[in-house]
């Protein structure tokens, strides 16, 4: 005897059903997904920005010497158009003949991850600025920095600020809506103190 | 009736799962799960444990080579002078000896800040130029010390961070400007009588390590002990750890009564820093309560150091923390040690 037809396959409205119900449980996932996504970025800018501090720290030390850490104020190199920010930062050292000389690359911290300027003592109160001949989108062009100085015995020139409590920081944040003077949810905060350099870093 | 039933039976097997069937499908589903939760888990615990252990020790280990490097400069200038009798109209001396008008100090944490500072404290001074109006010179005479301080993070962190506060072992350092180094305060009256300098407050002067206002700030978190062996150029020799200038650690270089050292700096000087990692300090952190790890009986001998090293580690690893031990004999470049520094009888 022949086995029913329709007990065979799954009927359009079985797979209809089944299809929306993923798509359904998809579409909760996904903002969830990209925030974390986007929250691996952050941290992974941050800890790029605290490494190349202690990078430069120790070069100080190790090389006896002053090393500059400059923040690039440049376009988003996706969007040539887009407005000029601190979003690049270079370490420089004092070589034989007194000039200040590059030891890293240029090094941008990636959309949707940003420096929040306003709230970033370190940029704002940066003891060293001027203009420096960089390669953006394959083109030599002069930025503005800002920066400030690892000297050899590990200290940096910031000297300390004066209001309590406050030493010198960088808050990276993800998304240009968080630009604002409050400080988001989300964020990645590089701390530098100014008398023994030591950087730390504070997340929620 | 019986042929019916049989295709019934078959037909049903053919339509739909059994309960059994769907029972077993859902077991090796979540058995294989469940292995893989675990799995994630692992690799997520073996990079947290990684991670904090890379990043927690090199801030230790850049701390640690602070310290060491700003110690090896430490100086007494020492001269030779006369010592004259006081308080007499006619000026005689007394005896011709070694006398200087810094100061190089390892002492007991506890008797300067209370329990909250276990070990030792180091203060000495060195030309480190670290000045708030001249700092294009160099060699200015600084004073610098480190300690461990149990304490929070509350004065020291951005302002705009609003987190409950951290409390941990830190190690500290004392860094005041040359404009403040009272070094002098102190002695000048007693010299000017012709008295030996006597010290006391100079490294007392912004030491309190809570407040950020001050000239002490947070060098490294999770520093447990610090550890600091004045020692003569006399090596260590396999078990043997005491050190003959330091008994019990503790080394004044003002100190009058044992002239062996007086107005010297040791010429080495064992620095051994224990440090844990984050994950350690956060499993230890019982709010403001200062968790034990270094037992008062512990570091108070160096004739016990490698045994006490030896029963920290224990201990440590008892309590499942992670931890590691720096260690190093630091030559401090300025001392001219020598066993014979003037009179004999003080």
């Amino acid at each position: 005897m022949k086995p029913h037809s329709s007990s065979k396959a799954f009927s359009l409205i079985e797979l209809l059903i089944v299809i929306s119900v993923i798509g359904i449980l998809l579409a909760i996932a996904a903002p969830n997904v990209f925030s974390l996504l986007n929250a691996h970025t952050l941290t992974g800018e941050g800890t790029l920005l605290r490494n190349k501090l202690t990078l430069a720290q120790q070069k100080a030390l190790s090389g006896n010497a002053d090393v500059e850490f400059r923040f690039f104020k440049m376009a988003d190199l996706e969007n040539a158009e887009s407005e000029s920010q601190y979003r690049s930062f270079q370490l420089f050292m004092h070589n034989s003949v007194g000039e200040m000389e590059p030891i890293t690359e240029l090094l941008r911290i990636k959309p949707p991850v940003y420096i929040n300027e306003r709230m970033s003592t370190l940029i704002e109160g940066g003891t060293a600025s001027g203009k420096y001949e960089v390669t953006e989108g394959g083109k030599k062009v002069e930025r503005e920095y800002k920066g400030f100085r690892f000297k050899p015995d590990g200290s940096t020139d910031l000297g300390g600020r004066s209001s309590a409590g406050d030493t010198w920081y960088v808050v990276l944040v993800q998304g240009t809506e968080n630009l604002g003077g409050t400080l988001p949810n989300n964020y990645f905060v590089v701390q530098l103190d100014p008398y023994n350099g030591r950087v730390s870093e504070y997340r929620p | 009736m019986k042929t019916f039933l049989l295709v019934r039976r078959r037909v049903a097997r053919h339509t739909a799962f059994t309960i059994p069937e769907l029972l077993v499908a859902m077991t090796i589903l979540s058995m294989l799960l469940l292995m893989l939760a675990g799995m994630i888990d692992q690799v997520q615990k073996a990079w947290t444990y990684s991670e904090s252990r890379v990043s927690q020790f090199r801030e230790a280990r850049v701390a640690f080579d602070i310290m060491a490097k700003n110690l090896s400069q430490a100086s007494l200038n020492s001269y030779w002078d006369y010592r004259y009798e006081t308080q007499k109209s006619v000026q005689v001396p007394k005896s011709y000896r070694r006398t200087a008008d810094l100061q190089f100090l390892v002492v007991d944490g506890e008797k300067v800040l209370g329990k909250n500072a276990p070990t030792q404290m180091l203060f000495f001074q060195a030309p480190l130029g670290f000045s708030r109006k001249y700092p294009s010179m160099n060699n200015l005479l600084n004073g610098r010390g480190y300690f461990v301080y149990f304490g929070d993070d509350t004065n020291f962190k951005p302002s705009i961070i609003k987190s409950v506060p951290k409390f941990r072992y830190r190690l500290m350092e004392f860094r005041p400007t040359t404009e403040d180094n009272m070094i002098y305060q102190d002695s000048k009256p007693m010299r000017d009588k012709g008295e030996d300098p006597a010290f006391s407050e100079w490294f007392k002067l912004g030491l309190d390590p809570t407040n950020s206002k001050t000239n002490t700030h947070p060098l490294a978190d999770n520093i447990v002990a610090l550890v600091v062996t004045p020692r003569d150029t006399i090596e260590e020799k396999g078990q043997d750890t005491s050190s003959k200038i330091a008994p019990s650690y503790e080394f004044d270089s003002s100190n009058h009564v044992v002239s062996d050292f007086r107005s010297q700096v040791p010429p080495l000087v064992r620095l051994t820093l224990v440090a844990i990692d984050e994950t350690s300090a956060i499993r230890l952190e019982n709010g403001s309560t200062m968790p034990s790890v270094v037992d008062a009986s512990m570091f108070s001998n160096s004739k016990n150091y490698l045994s006490d090293i030896e029963n920290l580690k224990q201990k440590l690893s008892d309590q499942r923390l992670n931890f590691k031990v720096f260690s190093s004999l630091v030559a401090i470049r300025s001392s001219k040690w020598s066993a014979f520094s003037g009179d004999e009888n003080n």
